[in-house]
């Protein structure tokens, strides 16, 4: 803290700059006025992380009520045997769109939604790095949402369970639209998940507070870094899938048909390498939530911050390994069900790793028995068994007895409810003060906690039993008399005090805006830094960005707590430009070494998703001009949104130590920009990866099909190999010269040049399928697959580096300002390489064998 | 710090290595292309993993010894332990990896 006089809105100083005046900035707007949200209809343009976090959370909220619904239609049905109340059809529709939603669009927005509004508050940003990406994201999930829960007013809602096994939903099996609901719904939703794991990778890793470095992140910032990793690599599988057998729909391809070299299977290895995943995407972040509240109600710091940190990491990477264990029925050679069978236990050992250090939290103080802390131990008591019995699943001789009935219903509900609702729950009572203001209710809070927590366990730990004594899953109805009446009774009375739980939570929410009692300022006596300022915080999170010593801040660093918040000392107190910043740091270190520009309220992303809400719709009405239609407007979305001036080239103080300054927007690898392409590249890698598996494994498979296969052109192939080496060459040339700041000309020549290499790439591999005729069989069907992704990789790297060259044409772009040809280089240097490993794949297979 | 970040990440990616490995070689032999003999499958994956291990053994006591000499109020203190548990968890796991080829003589058992 100076001795000058307090000035929250200090006036800078002159300079001379490469601009005057920053692009987009607005000189009449105050600090707070550049920060606000739009009013009125405008709001649908806000950018700002709390809005669309928040957005998520209700969106997702209400998904998981109608799922919910849903989960009692079905208990009703299966309270007495013979029941007629719902028909069979209308039963598998529910139970698919019960697991459906709660999958897919509660359980995962949920965590994006927290995410979203947590990260930049907990490491001290202003904003999330990409915040016009998590807009699109929150758009492209809400309406694939719409168009999955409009199959019902079609009344073609999916019945082939969350999971779409194939055969029995290909066309052959499943007429109409349902699936395709599915298919198509859960594709563009899927966006938004894709995008929230670039935006979480990039905001932690590179807009961390000043001296915030990677041991002093709060600990849910590596629970979400481990699981935004896992999204970028499990969801790429079921994406694939889904177009595999959208496209087995939709065009007739044979990907997964038996009589043409198509296996089933490759729809179960795709739909599982993403579904163990998922449930480990979905435990983490709440793992996280309870690692970051318990230590509140217990006094003190997490015990063995650094156990968790290795328990999380190799957890993230263990999951992977498990996807099999869903297959264990399917006749998969017994070596393959050991092998999978080993690392699904082994997968425990980090778990408990996790479960003890939160033991042992509760072991240093005396914990503090509030509602979410209730949560938290209820989170402890049902997860720990659902794990228990997840070990027993593991062992395939006892999955074998067990499989597709009730006990893997209870066990993979005491895993999901306990390992996500229930800190869910607790979570909610604990940040809703952040969102609105005001507390909830404590009286309240412990009815709904111990309605909820007794009915859950009357629920589900009777279908242990149900399971036990041989009830399938999916069934309609049973027959009286053999066992399960009265169990199922139990379970159904038990789903409604859960849902009557579910049901005081909500009243309190609605009773808590009106007359909750005014929240202060860090009510829960919390260590971290979104509790800095009292809720509700200002727009912009933190006047001025304070210097980080510790990972409990608000417990260790008194001058964070001793004044009011706004004049806390730090960095960016001062706005130069009368533009949305934040800083931006080293990944590992913390230190700041840019400082970041962050979009104000657009309404692109908005158009964007638009457009491709209505190109997947019009897809699945079969309206292909409506396609085009909406294609176009999102392509015109997305080119209003990346051409605007580059903000590079320009350095700016920043108020932190002696007068530092710091460049805008960094030409750096080290930039949030260029980390952020490094993780769609990443998740790029996982889509072609698992094109690649699908076309070794048909292969591996079907070794007459592959081998009656008509052969790529091997001339082309070895052109198409020739080429992707040029076309990485370029790229890497572009790279350099934009770290060498190289004059704007060559640069222009050069993106010229890469176009000429990649139009000559895609007519090369165009030719060098040729020959394939992708109706033959399906090993066939995956060549072209794979040549459709590069083409798209191709078309995408053409339309940048066209458009790279058309802004230094044009004056957009200054000397300096290299980050667009930084970027482009790293996704030309990837889309080189996949290119060039397809080559050499579709060169082996044109070789005689 | 960098390099401590590696010692977290490197030892649970060579066990999806390994895991990848394994799969892909109990494939090669036990899917009807069969491109491997069981029993060379079964010696090329102890081999491998008794290779990996022994690395990783010495990767554990790299780790060990590490952790002793960085002092308990270090910053990096906390990624030293979390690159020690890592090191064990792995070597476990890949341990685990080689348990079907090792206890099972074909691949039905």
């Amino acid at each position: 803290m100076t001795d000058a006089p307090y000035d929250n809105n200090p006036v800078p100083g002159p300079r001379d700059d490469a601009y005057d005046m920053a692009p987009k900035g607005e000189p009449d707007k105050s600090f707070e006025e550049v920060w606000a949200t739009p009013p009125g209809v405008k709001v649908l343009s806000s950018v700002s992380h709390r809005v669309v976090g928040k957005r998520f959370l209700i969106t997702g909220f209400i998904f998981f009520l109608i799922a919910g619904v849903l989960a009692l239609l079905v208990r009703l049905q299966l309270l007495v045997s013979e029941n007629t109340f719902l028909d069979s059809e209308t039963y598998n529709q529910v139970f698919t769109m019960h697991g459906t939603i709660m999958m897919f669009l509660f359980a995962i927005p949920m965590l994006e939604g927290f995410a979203v509004y947590l990260i930049p508050l907990m490491i001290g940003a202003r904003d999330l790095v990409f915040p016009r990406l998590g807009a699109f994201g929150y758009y492209c999930y809400l309406f694939g949402g719409i168009i999955v829960l409009s199959s019902f007013l079609f009344d073609a809602a999916p019945a082939g369970g969350w999971f779409m096994y194939v055969p029995l939903s290909t066309s052959q099996y499943t007429e109409g639209l349902s699936a395709d609901f599915w298919l198509i719904g859960i594709t563009l939703a899927e966006i938004a998940s894709v995008t929230a794991a670039v935006e979480i990778i990039a905001a932690i890793l590179c807009s961390r507070a000043p001296g915030m470095s990677l041991t002093k992140m709060p600990i849910l910032m590596w629970y979400l870094l481990v699981t935004a990793f896992m999204i970028a690599i499990g969801f790429p599988p079921l994406i694939i899938g889904s177009i595999l057998l959208e496209a087995e729909r939709l065009l007739g391809l044979p990907f997964f048909d038996i009589s043409l070299g198509g296996d089933p299977l490759l729809w179960q290895h795709l739909f599982w390498l993403f579904g163990h995943p998922e449930v480990y995407i979905i435990f983490l972040p709440a793992a996280g939530m309870v690692a970051t509240m318990l230590p509140v109600f217990v006094g003190k710091p997490l015990f063995g911050y650094g156990f968790a940190v290795s328990a999380v990491i190799t957890m993230g990477f263990l999951s992977f390994g498990l996807w099999a264990h869903h297959m264990f029925a399917t006749g998969l050679p017994i070596m393959s069900l050991s092998l999978f069978s080993a690392a699904s236990t082994m997968v425990a050992v980090p778990t408990g790793v996790q479960i003890f250090c939160f033991i042992a939290t509760l072991t240093l103080g005396k914990p503090r028995l509030t509602v979410p802390m209730l949560f938290i131990l209820g989170f402890l008591f049902i997860f720990v068994l659902g794990g228990l019995t997840g070990v027993m699943l593991a062992a395939v001789p006892f999955n074998l007895q067990a499989h597709d009935s009730y006990f893997v219903v209870a066990h993979l509900h005491y895993v999901l409810i306990g390992g996500f609702v229930f800190p869910m729950f607790g979570a909610l009572y604990y940040w809703v003060p952040h969102f609105t203001g005001r507390m909830m209710s404590e009286t309240l809070g412990k009815w709904a906690f111990w309605l909820m927590f007794l009915g859950f366990n009357l629920a589900f730990f009777m279908m242990h039993l149900t399971g036990l004594r041989g009830m399938p899953r999916r069934i309609a109805t049973y027959p009286e008399g053999i066992g399960w009446d009265r169990l199922n009774m139990l379970s159904t009375v038990g789903a409604f005090i859960l849902a009557a739980g579910i049901a005081v939570f909500i009243v309190d929410f609605f009773r808590h805006q009106r007359s909750g009692p005014k929240t202060g300022r860090d009510p829960w006596r919390a260590a971290t830094l979104e509790w800095l300022y009292e809720p509700r915080t200002p727009g912009y999170n933190f006047r001025a960005i304070p210097a980080i010593r510790s990972r409990e801040p608000l417990w260790d660093q008194p001058e964070l707590t001793d004044r009011p918040a706004a004049e806390v000392d730090g960095a960016l107190r001062i706005s130069h430009d009368h533009r949305r910043e934040t800083i931006g740091c080293d990944p590992v270190t913390g230190e700041p070494i840019q400082i970041l520009r962050l979009p104000h309220p657009t309404w692109f992303p908005l158009i964007s998703a638009l457009g491709l809400a209505v190109l997947f719709a019009a897809t699945l009405a079969s309206l292909y001009w409506l396609s085009a239609i909406g294609g176009l407007i999102a392509l015109i979305g997305l080119t209003g949104w990346i051409w605007e001036p580059s903000d590079s080239g320009v350095t700016r103080e920043t108020g932190l130590g002696e007068g530092l300054s710091l460049p805008v927007n960094v030409v750096d690898r080290k930039s949030h920009l260029h980390v952020g392409t490094i993780g769609t590249i990443l998740i790029l890698y996982a889509l072609f990866a698992s094109l690649l598996f699908a076309g070794l494994f048909l292969w591996n498979v079907q070794p007459e099909f592959a081998q009656d296969t008509a052969r790529p052109a091997r001339i082309f192939a070895l052109v198409s190999a020739a080429l992707s080496v040029i076309l990485f060459a370029l790229s890497w040339m572009t790279g350099r010269r934009a770290l060498s700041q190289g004059s704007l000309a060559a640069g222009m020549l050069i993106n010229l040049l890469t176009g000429v290499a990649i139009v000559a790439l895609g007519l090369s591999f165009f030719w060098a399928l040729l020959p394939v005729d992708p109706y033959s069989t399906a090993f066939a069907a995956v060549g072209w697959a794979m040549g459709a992704y590069v083409a798209a990789l191709l078309a995408v790297s053409l339309y940048w580096t066209l458009f790279n060259a058309l802004r230094k044409a044009t004056g957009n772009v200054v000397l300096g300002q290299g980050l667009p040809d930084l970027l482009l280089a790293a996704f030309g240097k990837a889309t080189a390489v996949m290119a060039g490993i397809t080559a050499v794949a579709f060169l082996v297979a044109g070789t005689p064998q | 710090m960098t390099r401590l970040v590696f010692h977290i990440a490197g030892p649970i990616t060579l066990w999806s290595l390994h895991f990848i490995a394994i799969y892909a070689l109990i494939s090669a032999a036990c899917a009807p292309r069969g491109l491997m003999d069981v029993d060379v499958m079964r010696g090329v994956a102890t081999i491998s993993t008794l290779l990996i291990g022994i690395a990783m053994l010495a990767w554990l006591v790299l780790a060990l010894r590490r952790s002793r000499r960085i002092p308990d109020d270090a910053e990096e203190r906390p990624l030293a332990i979390a690159a020690l548990w890592s090191v064990g968890i792995s070597l476990m796991a890949i341990l685990a990896n080689l348990w079907p080829v090792a206890t099972l003589a074909t691949c039905s058992g």
